[in-house]
């Protein structure tokens, strides 16, 4: 029961959100047809080429046409490119959902550890350290964290040659290893953050009754800590983690945009400024799944990991 | 304490697996092959179609791929290609082109009287079915008849004009296609030194040398054209060596990469101007125009942005069109503060007025000029605000519906003087600053129409007067471009029209 009204809630909010997205582009100026024929464009031609694209339609006619392709998964052919969107598609998104996976991986490898150990040397040395870090990396902007990157691992030490870019479809070990920099640009400000939160959830914790019940007993530490505290303070994070990852699932463009990968960042950035609709739709589309699936994702997490959710879920 | 060393140890494992991740190159430069090429570029392809492609950042890639029937040199003169030789007749109605034998397409196909029928019909818009993309060329649409002929076994191309119009052959480099061959948008199909090999969006173009061309051979293998965001993903790719050929560098990263790199300096061929809309207030008085005119410096703008190449403009033309070009307008308006301010109150402005100027925020060189004149109006209390807008509004809210201030913008143009000055008409769709001088129009058609060179001169010099006069806005420059190319590479030729030229390019 649950569950189909969360897939009920999906669909709704997928719908309205392409319904607005359709709306945006009916209030933006330009069109399609005047991006595609420019300066040189006669009148003539680009009431001939509206007509063409179906533009001319009613925009209610416009939108039902969509849904109906993008229910049997067709959507359309982008107006720029001159190819089938899902070809487009095709190419990019196993790009960004590499970038995605090994950033999301790297916060999450990286953040435990280090939130953990500022949790224990709380106030001394290696906290003071790690959270003065974290607080400048938290405020470098995504780009700039690319330029410098590219700068010092790139330019100056030779790890990698900036601008060289694989297509995880032609050569998917390739790209892997071509996108742990730009995967790391987009990881470092995160893991500032995430590393903050967990300290902070743990430090929390610290103050609670079961871990002086805990102390009182004798048991160690370190055992307090990572057997009591860490699967509690997670469980915060939790929901934390569940925003990057969708915020990382719907791609970074400005990482994209400084890395040069080809992924649907950038094209939704330049499909936008050509008023290629298909395309935006689609992508848009595409984000919104996961936006709203990775939420359930946490919802369910959430329930596995917490016997007081689960419990309140069946009453 | 064991768990601490244990997370250190993680932490360790981790940056040493970043570690491991690196290319293994040395220097990325000596990874190169001898003959291939990558050109940094910073538009992505509208079009691999030639007839529909329509920004400047497509032709200058496609003119690798593609040739008309003349094409244009490095001085601006148009030499025969497709055709071997052309002729004009004395009273400019009737052009004749010999075609050149055994010319091949990329595909292996020979060109023919057909293909060169096909091609110019599809640019003219004669075709009976017209695909609404391509671009057609309205200063075509003064031929009356295109005919295939035979002279021997040569095929000969007659073109026949409703009047006469000797600065036609300016538009002949309409890029010769094979005939009803419908995937030119996809796997384009051409005759020139360089044949399309692949594509991927937002990515690169590559190309490779055609070894069928009719004429000398290109020297190097391959050509990859290389798309980047912007000038400064650009920049960082040419510090670490991974494009050769750059060509759009701004002043500031020039002087940063003099010495890893031979900077080129040459001269865009676009009129850049501060356009203003003639028929909105303040600027439908010509004396708050002029006034702006005296008060913006050209000569700082030049500087500032074009690190010493470019030359400034004084109308609606630039030096390439030779003998057409009025180059004593550039001194027309001096930068004159005081001047500027009178204007201004006789005018009725005595105390300056403001106003929006739209820029296209993808140009980041038009944008940068806008806020140099920003600065500059302070001076005579003009106060301009910089609205930027993205391309597509700008094509629609500015360039079709003239609903602007001011904007500012580079025209390019075909080697033909009335194909840049076709902005400027009276009722024409391209004249977005309304520009209301009727006798400009009548002028300009005897111009177009005139045969003799000194008519012509004589006529295109009085319309750049015009428009100096009447100050329709504010020309700028020409701007400066600085190419950063690899010092291995010779033979970087810069062009009076905006093209890349990869055929002339070698390994020293």
């Amino acid at each position: 029961m649950k569950v189909l009204r969360k897939v009920a809630g999906l669909i709704g909010t997928v719908l309205l959100l392409s319904f607005f997205v359709f709306l945006a582009f009916q209030i933006l100026p330009g069109d399609s047809a005047v991006t595609k024929l420019g300066t040189n464009a006669t009148p003539e031609q680009i009431a001939a080429l509206r007509e063409e694209m179906g533009l001319n339609d009613n925009f209610l006619v416009r939108y039902g046409r969509f849904l109906k392709g993008a229910v049997v998964g067709d959507f359309g052919t982008s107006t720029r490119y001159k190819m089938p969107v899902s070809e487009l598609l095709g190419t990019t998104l196993p790009n960004t959902l590499c970038l995605a996976v090994m950033s999301i991986l790297m916060v999450m490898l990286l953040s435990i550890p280090l939130g953990v150990l500022c949790a224990r040397f709380e106030n001394r040395l290696p906290d003071r350290i790690l959270t003065g870090t974290g607080q400048l990396f938290m405020a470098v902007p995504a780009f700039f964290m690319g330029i410098l990157i590219s700068l010092i691992l790139g330019v100056w030490l030779h790890w990698f040659l900036p601008g060289r870019t694989v297509d995880f479809g032609t050569n998917p070990m390739g790209c892997i290893t071509a996108t742990v920099y730009p995967a790391l640009a987009i990881a470092i400000p995160k893991i500032g953050m995430t590393v903050r939160y967990l300290r902070n959830a743990l430090i929390a914790e610290k103050g609670k009754d079961y871990v002086r019940t805990s102390r009182s007993l004798g048991i160690s530490e370190s055992r307090i800590l990572f057997r009591n505290m860490l699967p509690n303070a997670l469980i915060s994070v939790l929901t934390f983690l569940g925003v990057i990852a969708a915020e990382l699932l719907a791609g970074s463009i400005v990482i994209e945009q400084v890395f040069g990968i080809n992924g649907i960042g950038r094209l939704l950035v330049s499909s936008v400024a050509n008023r290629d609709y298909n395309v935006v739709e689609a992508i848009v589309l595409y984000i919104g799944v996961m936006v709203v699936l990775v939420n359930l994702l946490v919802d369910l997490l959430y329930g596995a990991l917490d016997p007081r959710v689960r419990r309140a879920g069946n009453e | 304490m064991k768990k601490t060393v244990i997370l250190f140890t993680l932490i360790l494992g981790a940056l040493a697996v970043l570690y491991g991740c690196k290319d293994g190159t040395k220097d990325p430069k000596d990874e190169k092959k001898g003959d291939s090429v990558v050109v940094g570029i910073t538009q992505d392809l509208d079009s691999l179609d030639p007839h529909k492609a329509v920004a400047a950042g497509t032709k200058e890639v496609l003119y690798n791929i593609f040739e008309g029937l003349v094409k244009p040199d490095k001085d601006g003169n148009l030499v025969p290609a497709v055709a071997e030789s052309y002729q004009i007749s004395d009273d400019g109605t009737v052009y004749t082109f010999v075609l050149r034998q055994n010319v091949k397409f990329h595909n292996g196909e020979t060109v023919t009287a057909d293909d060169v029928v096909y091609s110019l019909k599809r640019c003219a818009g004669m075709l009976e079915t017209s695909d609404p993309e391509v671009q057609v060329v309205a200063a075509l649409s003064v031929i009356d008849t295109i005919e295939a002929t035979k002279d021997g076994d040569k095929d000969v191309i007659k073109l026949t004009l409703k009047e006469p119009n000797t600065e036609l052959i300016g538009l002949l480099t309409c890029s010769i296609i094979p005939a009803n061959y419908t995937e030119q948008a996809t796997k384009p199909v051409g005759t020139g030194p360089f044949a399309f090999t692949s594509y991927k969006p937002m990515d690169s173009l590559v190309m490779t040398r055609f070894e069928d061309y009719w004429g000398e051979n290109a020297h190097l293998n391959e050509v990859t054209f290389s798309i980047s965001e912007d000038t400064d993903a650009a920049f960082l790719k040419l510090l670490a060596g991974s494009i050769d050929i750059f060509p759009y560098l701004t002043a500031d990263q020039a002087s940063q990469l003099e010495g890893q790199y031979d900077i080129y300096k040459g001269e865009m061929s676009l009129v850049q101007a501060l356009f203003l809309n003639n028929a909105v207030q303040p600027f439908d008085n010509p004396l708050v125009r002029q006034a702006l005119c005296y008060a913006i410096d050209r000569n700082e703008i030049l500087e500032l942005l074009s690190g010493g190449s470019g030359s400034v403009l004084g109308s609606g033309m630039y030096s390439s069109f030779g003998l057409y070009y009025a180059k004593d307008l550039e001194g027309y308006y001096t930068y004159d503060v005081e001047k500027a301010k009178e204007l201004l109150a006789e005018a009725g402005y005595p105390d300056g007025f403001s106003f929006t100027i739209t820029v296209p925020s993808n140009y980041d060189f038009h944008v940068s000029t806008a806020e140099v004149i920003v600065n500059q109006l302070k001076k005579i209390g003009v106060t301009a605000t910089i609205e930027p807008v993205e391309w597509a509004t700008w094509l629609s809210d500015v360039y079709s519906a003239h609903e602007f201030q001011s904007t500012i913008i580079g025209l390019d143009s075909q080697l033909a003087p009335s194909d840049i000055l076709k902005y400027y008409l009276l009722d024409s769709p391209k004249n977005f600053i309304n520009y209301g001088n009727a006798e400009f129009t009548e002028v300009y058609n005897q111009a177009k129409a005139a045969v003799s060179v000194e008519t012509k001169k004589e006529l295109y010099t009085k319309l750049q007067q015009m428009l100096t006069e009447d100050a329709a806005s504010v020309f700028l420059q020409s701007p400066g471009l600085m190419v950063a190319v690899n010092p291995k590479l010779g033979g970087y030729t810069f062009y009076p029209v905006y093209v890349q030229d990869m055929a002339s390019v070698y390994f020293k």
